[in-house]
């Protein structure tokens, strides 16, 4: 295990230009003549790669990456592809709890043989769009961002969430703008939680469908729901947006809501911001 | 470097003899060569990584009746000393500059992305839920995540690892497809 831990080592800095020459050549010798070496290098070529969008190298390594890794044109390709990779799992993990289905079809998995489809998650209904047109909307959504006071339905101060389905209910009220760094709503999803519901508050029950764009203030990383409906709620307007929980990482958010116009246009109607401290 | 040689049928059918007396078993050996020769080149900075490989590959063909004979030990080793060469003389000529990355297009971000999420349908389902599980988790343990995945899988870690790889290698290669049809 420790000459594994060693060889991962010398990879890690041979691909990064760092290896002494004699480290490198005897790397280079044995890659090729040892298929594992060499799948051990083409794995830590996709590590270092991921490590590097997920801003986890050192400065020094990082550095290393840009000048030396990144020369050649293949691995321009391969940065390339790994964001577009990185950005198709964050986004299919907000519209599909994977751990749903992990347990009944990988667990038995033969490489080669293809079985039904997944059993679809209980999202798998919600819309969401591609994350990355709504980047540009982080902008302008940051200069309309209304306060949030919230009301959390069915004992919410109790620590385990309601049964069944461990759904987690807050209700968020647009209001006035508030500094986003200091006093933010917040919400603490309980762990064992596996859905929250946003029931947010509008101010007018004219539009067709509407829109949520969920901005992680953190990361920049956001999430569309569209065709969201309408819902009378004990004489509150109400439209409901159901999450998983595990979307609600410990952060900064800000949601802004648009209605669908009988004309067919998407009309801003309201923002909220919270922040979840779980 | 001489690149007006040529590597004639015969040439190649005595290289791959040279390999392995079993024709198949000398056509993996020859293209694990070429890969990992192309990889070496990659690794050191090279520009034009295949070429580099192919040359290599040329030169020792073209050696192959003077040394056949005498030449004792792996023809792997003797592969690599000529890559020396042939990138000592790559690095001799006066390098071409090289521009800085270029950042993404958004417009090919999105073709990129589109191209994914079809290629990530053609995967088996299995397949596409181990991508998903594998690069998942990106925020929390994911050392943990992977070991139980392995253990849900009933495979060793190492194992899943290099699963990854090869489905996350021909997903690249099948975006890199759609992108460039969708280019055409």
């Amino acid at each position: 295990l420790q000459s594994d831990t060693k060889e991962q080592e010398t990879i890690r800095h041979y691909l990064l230009g760092q290896a002494t020459q004699e480290d490198s050549s005897s790397l280079e010798e044995r890659l090729l003549r040892d298929s594992a070496l060499f799948q051990a290098l083409l794995i830590a070529e996709d590590e270092l790669i991921d490590q590097y969008l997920s801003e986890k190298l050192t400065p020094a390594e990082r550095q290393r990456f840009e000048t030396h890794f990144l020369i050649a044109p293949e691995r321009q390709r391969k940065l390339h592809f790994g964001r577009a990779l990185h950005k198709y799992v964050n986004y299919a993990a907000t519209s599909e709890p994977l751990e749903q289905y992990s347990a009944e079809n990988v667990s038995d998995e033969k490489p080669d043989i293809a079985k039904p489809p997944p059993k679809r998650g209980l999202f798998s209904f919600l819309p969401f769009s591609n994350p990355i047109v709504s980047y540009s909307l982080a902008a302008a959504m940051l200069l309309i961002v209304g306060g949030v006071s919230w009301v959390v339905f069915n004992n919410w101060r109790r620590q385990a969430p309601q049964q069944p389905g461990n759904v987690y209910v807050v209700t968020l009220t647009p209001g006035q703008t508030r500094d986003l760094g200091s006093d933010h709503t917040r919400i603490e999803v309980p762990g064992n939680a596996g859905v929250v519901q946003l029931q947010l508050e509008v101010p007018t029950d004219r539009y067709q469908s509407y829109r949520a764009t969920l901005l992680r203030l953190d990361d920049g990383e956001s999430v569309t729901i569209n065709d969201l409906k309408f819902s009378d709620l004990e004489s509150r307007r109400i439209v409901p947006l159901r999450l998983p929980a595990r979307l609600l990482i410990r952060g900064d958010y800000v949601l802004k809501l648009s209605g669908l116009s009988s004309a067919g246009q998407n009309e801003d109607l309201a923002s909220y911001s919270f922040r979840v401290i779980k | 470097m001489n690149k007006d040689w040529v590597l004639s049928k015969e040439t190649f059918d005595a290289l791959l003899r040279w390999l392995d007396p079993d024709r198949d078993a000398a056509g993996r050996k020859y293209e694990g060569i070429r890969l990992r020769l192309i990889k070496i080149f990659v690794c050191r900075g090279c520009y034009e990584p295949e070429d580099l490989a192919d040359e290599t590959i040329n030169r020792v063909s073209k050696k192959l009746r003077e040394i056949e004979s005498t030449y004792s030990g792996e023809p792997a080793r003797y592969f690599y000393g000529v890559a020396n060469k042939v990138h000592l003389e790559y690095i001799r000529r006066k390098p071409v500059p090289i521009p800085p990355t270029p950042p993404d297009p958004s417009d090919d971000i999105e073709k990129q992305f589109a191209c994914l999420e079809r290629c990530m349908q053609d995967l088996t389902p299995n397949n596409r839920v181990l991508v998903l599980q594998y690069y998942q988790e990106e925020k929390r343990a994911k050392i943990d995540h992977r070991k139980k995945l392995a253990d849900q899988l009933g495979i060793a870690l190492n194992a899943l690892r290099i699963r990854a790889c090869r489905i996350r290698a021909s997903l690249q290669q099948c975006v890199q497809t759609c992108v460039n049809e969708a280019t055409a």
